[in-house]
């Protein structure tokens, strides 16, 4: 009876606490390869751009380049995961003379600098196993985008911003790399960089074959009539002449080219060449 | 409505300032008590260094901030003589935020090859330039040989500030999203400063010109009866117009460079003071800095806590408790005089 009872109590030890890191991650991709490389657990606390399974869980530390130096202190972490855009520099410092570990990696922007990501993480939080796995993921992803395409699709990505205007993604965007990514070829990279506002006329003068815009904006494919409608002029690209003019996931776009930018990439190269 | 009498509501809220300011410091997402706070029981290493490098600084912060804001705007609307007028009337905060455009769109792919000391503090500069040369072109626009008129000094800073905005819209097309992000921040200010050095300039600063705008509360007085009869009171109005300006310039520009745009102190506290003490400017002036220090702080407390363990720009929160308490005791007057 006794034994039994040790039993019972041996299963509800909390073994694994005894190892685990208390991790706060400041960034929607960083939070993604975390949860990948199966570390969900030790996060204590996330970005508003992160995504995690159990919200009740994990704390939210508001905008990560404003981070406040005394919330992150008083979850009392091991270890900060962020980019170069976590800030600002004065809360770091402060949380690194608090005794707090900082683990800093450049924003990716494409699946090179992703896979470096991928294993300067797992390298810190020792769980090189399970990287082989995700790493493995990603090639096999990437030799599938890789497969020759004759033709590229001319692609450019709008974003509406209100009821009036409309931005282009140019060259360092993660729009761009999105498309390149995908096998696309996007004419507005080498007019502009960054998200600029457009007029319809470059729009047109571009002749896209695809026009992909964020679900966020547009919420289903059934207002892609309407956009047509409210900007007729589009009707003149080959985009809106044969029906394509495609929806993404926007939460894919924010805060550097992570897993979910790949799987996007994917998606829409299945898309756009067949077979 | 009684009008307290100016002495007793001073101490009062001189005591209650006091009484926050401690509070403030026991206040955040990690919590401390009274005895810890006056060395009773030990700090661990975490405690020490919120208390030493985020709660104290952040606390000098405020009240040297608020207090900036209230008096520069008494200040303001008595040279004015108009209860609308704010410290950014003339075109103070308007420059600052464009100077902190420029540093924030252009100059901070810069920044990373600048030495640290440099680039940590640069919006902060770039905005002080801003106001200071917004202040000038406002001053230069509405002097005359006959020295500067009150009205166009107004125009002037209206105009100036419309320019302003549209360079800070220029700014805005040209930033690229995070910067477009940083710059929207700014705009609604926060006191999270942890740069030990610009805390100690904005409170030196602003306890100096305090100073000096209190001793000039009896010119004030008699500006209050108008230009000319200052004039014949015996009181050189136009270097008085000077310096009061000069001394608002710098003030709000040192407080805004520092912590961004913060809202509603200026404009309302001088008021609030007034409705409980009258217009004397030998007290509504000390008054005003003591009442705009503690509802920052007060602001401060909130913007820390409630979604901690982010944070909130306190601005929004300056804005949210004080209109509708403003609103309140304009009803109140309105009532008092038998308008309703």
């Amino acid at each position: 009876m006794i034994r039994l009872f040790l039993l019972v109590c041996l299963l509800y030890l909390p073994l694994p606490a005894l190892s685990e890191m208390r991790i706060v991650s400041a960034g929607s991709t960083i939070t993604e390869l975390i949860i990948a490389l199966g570390a969900e657990s030790e996060l204590v606390a996330v970005d508003s751009s992160s995504e995690v399974s159990d919200e009740s869980r994990v704390s939210r530390l508001g905008y990560h380049r404003q981070l406040s130096p005394e919330g992150i202190l008083s979850l009392a972490p091991d270890l900060l995961i962020g980019s170069s855009e976590t800030g600002p520099a004065q809360t770091i410092e402060l949380l690194r003379s608090a005794g707090i570990s900082t683990l800093l990696m450049p924003q990716a922007l494409d699946i090179a600098s992703l896979k470096q990501n991928l294993l300067q993480l797992a390298d810190r939080l020792q769980r090189t196993e399970e990287a082989e796995k995700v790493l493995h993921e990603i090639t096999r992803h990437e030799t599938l985008l890789n497969q020759s395409v004759n033709t590229p699709k001319r692609v450019i990505f709008l974003l509406m911003t209100d009821e009036r205007s409309m931005q282009m993604g140019g060259r360092n965007t993660l729009a761009d790399s999105l498309i390149r990514t995908a096998g696309g070829l996007n004419p507005a990279a080498s007019q502009v960089e960054g998200y600029r506002p457009v007029t319809l006329e470059s729009v047109i003068q571009m002749q896209p074959d695809i026009i992909l815009v964020a679900e966020r904006q547009l919420h289903s494919e059934q207002n892609i009539e309407r956009l047509l409608q409210r900007y007729p002029m589009l009707r003149n690209t080959p985009a809106a002449r044969n029906g394509q003019l495609q929806l993404i996931d926007s939460t894919s776009l924010l805060g550097g080219f992570g897993l979910k930018t790949l799987a996007e990439a994917l998606r829409l190269n299945s898309i756009w060449y067949p077979s | 409505m009684m009008q307290l009498r100016a002495n007793n509501l001073l101490l009062i809220i001189m005591l209650a300032l006091v009484l926050t300011s401690l509070y403030s410091m026991l206040t955040g997402p990690i919590t401390l008590n009274w005895k810890q706070l006056f060395g009773l029981t030990p700090l661990d290493q975490t405690e020490a260094l919120v208390l030493t490098h985020i709660r104290l600084p952040r606390t000098l912060l405020c009240l040297a901030v608020g207090a900036s804001l209230a008096i520069s705007g008494a200040a303001m609307q008595g040279l004015f003589r108009n209860p609308l007028a704010d410290p950014g009337i003339i075109g103070v905060s308007s420059g600052a935020a464009v100077g902190a455009a420029i540093a924030l769109v252009l100059l901070a792919p810069l920044a990373l090859s600048m030495p640290e000391w440099i680039s940590l503090g640069l919006t902060s500069f770039m905005a002080f330039l801003g106001a200071l040369a917004a202040s000038l072109v406002v001053y230069q626009l509405a002097k005359t040989p006959w020295g500067t008129s009150v009205s166009i000094l107004l125009l002037a800073g209206i105009a100036i500030t419309a320019l302003s905005m549209s360079l800070l819209g220029f700014m805005n097309y040209l930033a690229d999203d995070q910067a477009l992000r940083d710059l929207t921040l700014w705009q609604m200010g926060s006191l999270a400063q942890t740069n030990r050095t610009l805390v100690a300039i904005v409170c030196c600063c602003s306890l100096i010109c305090a100073l000096l705008l209190y001793r000039e509360a009896n010119h004030l007085n008699a500006l209050a009866l108008g230009e000319a009869e200052a004039g014949h009171l015996g009181i050189d109005v136009n270097p008085l117009k000077r310096r009061l300006l000069l001394l608002a310039t710098i003030t709000v520009g040192v407080s805004v460079s520092a912590v961004g745009i913060i809202g509603f102190i200026g404009l309302v506290v001088p008021h609030l003071v007034r409705l409980l003490t009258g217009p004397d400017h030998k007290t509504l002036l000390p008054l005003s800095a003591i009442v705009g220090a503690w509802l920052l702080l007060i602001a401060d407390m909130l913007a820390r806590t409630l979604a901690a363990p982010a944070e909130m720009p306190v601005g929004i929160i300056t804005a949210l408790i004080g209109a509708p308490f403003f609103i309140g005791l304009l009803l109140r007057q309105k009532k008092g005089a038998g308008l309703i």
